[in-house]
């Protein structure tokens, strides 16, 4: 258990705010970037993101140091992050590639995240095709890759966090690696 | 070894869990298998790409300080001022830790409140007996009246009203926020009770149900 961490949960426990404050800036980017590769949209991964903190601060005193506050944290986020896709999929399928549009899918024609960051457009051809592969994995892929890749956690802290066995957790990731090879297979 | 077993030790392999003994057996076998080979090296582009793109995006989403101020604003702007009422806080999980004084206390607290809504009904009128004693009884108003040369042979039990035994009573009579009239031609030959208040109905209740439990 990080020291520092859980020396900040007690003192945000006793109501001090800038202790919270020490583990917005501890984590916010990091569930940011993890909300913004799984739902692909600035405004939802920021939503997941303020959601995430909110459940944190109401709920600090049930945590409990058998757990990581980073396990804990990412747990929030993660499920915010799945409910999410999940109240999305009946609408339309996102993953489904349009026919008219050759390579676009969904998730380029999602009108409220037009705020196009200039320096995402320096990410290459090559990254940017791995992207739109990763975005195509199956919720449950998607998570597993996305939380052992982005951070470079260990399959035994993916497994916490998703409160699975690691088993299972290898399973997935060697079946979402087999998916994007194959998606990969004639692109790259 | 065989090709599934391969690819089985490349995804272990690319997961930094296989020992150098199976290395070398998907060594010896990748050698002598081109299929194998092939996945091998497509699974670990794909692999070192993957990382590569999700690891490299952090650094280049186009977030701007601006933006990871805006964002943290917000949540620290969002929170609710007190995180709850700590009293009630305390009081709820003092019930939590004590389930016995709980359980405890809600039951006093239905007894009570039953209690004094069972005592302190509207004043309506409520006669109880046997069946055959009820026919003979005549009630005008809230005055129940056993006539003259009538013999009821069981209790009667009366509430809220005034009795007025002109006949004979076999068994007792108990009037209940009432008054009890024996006319000269009246007899009780069990016990005959008036009760008006609360302490001695609710001692009555208790008695009563005790003596209906155990039979005499």
């Amino acid at each position: 258990m990080n020291l520092l961490e859980s020396q900040l949960v007690k003192l945000a426990l006793k109501g001090d705010q800038a202790a919270f404050a020490e583990l917005v800036e501890l984590y916010q980017e990091k569930l940011y970037h993890m909300a913004y590769r799984m739902l692909n949209n600035r405004q939802e991964a920021e939503d997941v993101v303020q959601e995430t903190f909110l459940r944190v601060f109401n709920n600090l005193e049930r945590y409990n140091d058998s757990m990581k506050f980073s396990t804990w944290i990412y747990r929030i986020a993660t499920n915010l992050c799945i409910d999410r896709l999940r109240k999305r999929k009946p609408i339309y399928s996102l993953d489904a590639e349009s026919t008219e549009y050759e390579g676009l899918d969904g998730y380029s024609m999602i009108p409220s995240d037009d705020r196009t960051p200039e320096s995402e457009l320096l990410l290459s051809e090559t990254q940017r095709i791995i992207h739109q592969a990763i975005d195509t994995l199956p919720p449950k892929y998607k998570t597993v890759m996305i939380l052992r890749y982005i951070h470079e956690l260990s399959l035994q802290e993916v497994g916490d966090i998703l409160d699975m066995p690691v088993t299972t957790i290898k399973t997935r990731v060697h079946r979402g690696r087999e998916f994007l090879r194959k998606k990969l297979e004639h692109r790259l | 070894m065989n090709c599934k077993v391969a690819i089985e030790f490349i995804h272990q392999y690319l997961d930094g869990e296989l020992d150098s003994k199976q290395f070398e057996q998907l060594q010896t076998h990748l050698q002598q298998c081109e299929g194998c080979m092939k996945t091998y090296e497509q699974l670990e582009r794909t692999d070192a790409l993957s990382r590569f793109a999700l690891q490299s995006s952090i650094v280049n989403t186009g977030r701007s300080e601006a933006d990871v101020n805006q964002l943290k604003h917000s949540i620290m702007a969002n929170l609710p001022k007190h995180r709850h009422a700590p009293s009630k806080a305390r009081f709820v999980r003092w019930l939590y830790r004590y389930p016995g004084l709980t359980a405890a206390a809600v039951f006093l607290v239905v007894m009570v409140f039953s209690f004094f809504a069972s005592w302190d009904h509207d004043a309506k009128l409520i006669i109880s007996g046997s069946q055959d004693d009820l026919q003979h009884i005549v009630i005008n108003g809230n005055t129940v009246i056993v006539p003259e040369g009538v013999e009821l042979t069981g209790d009667l039990v009366v509430e809220n009203g005034i009795v007025e035994v002109k006949g004979a009573v076999s068994g007792n009579v108990t009037v209940i926020d009432g008054q009890m009239v024996l006319a000269s031609t009246g007899h009780i030959a069990g016990q005959s009770k008036v009760i008006d208040q609360a302490l001695d109905w609710f001692w009555y209740k208790v008695t009563s149900s005790f003596s209906e439990v155990i039979p005499q």
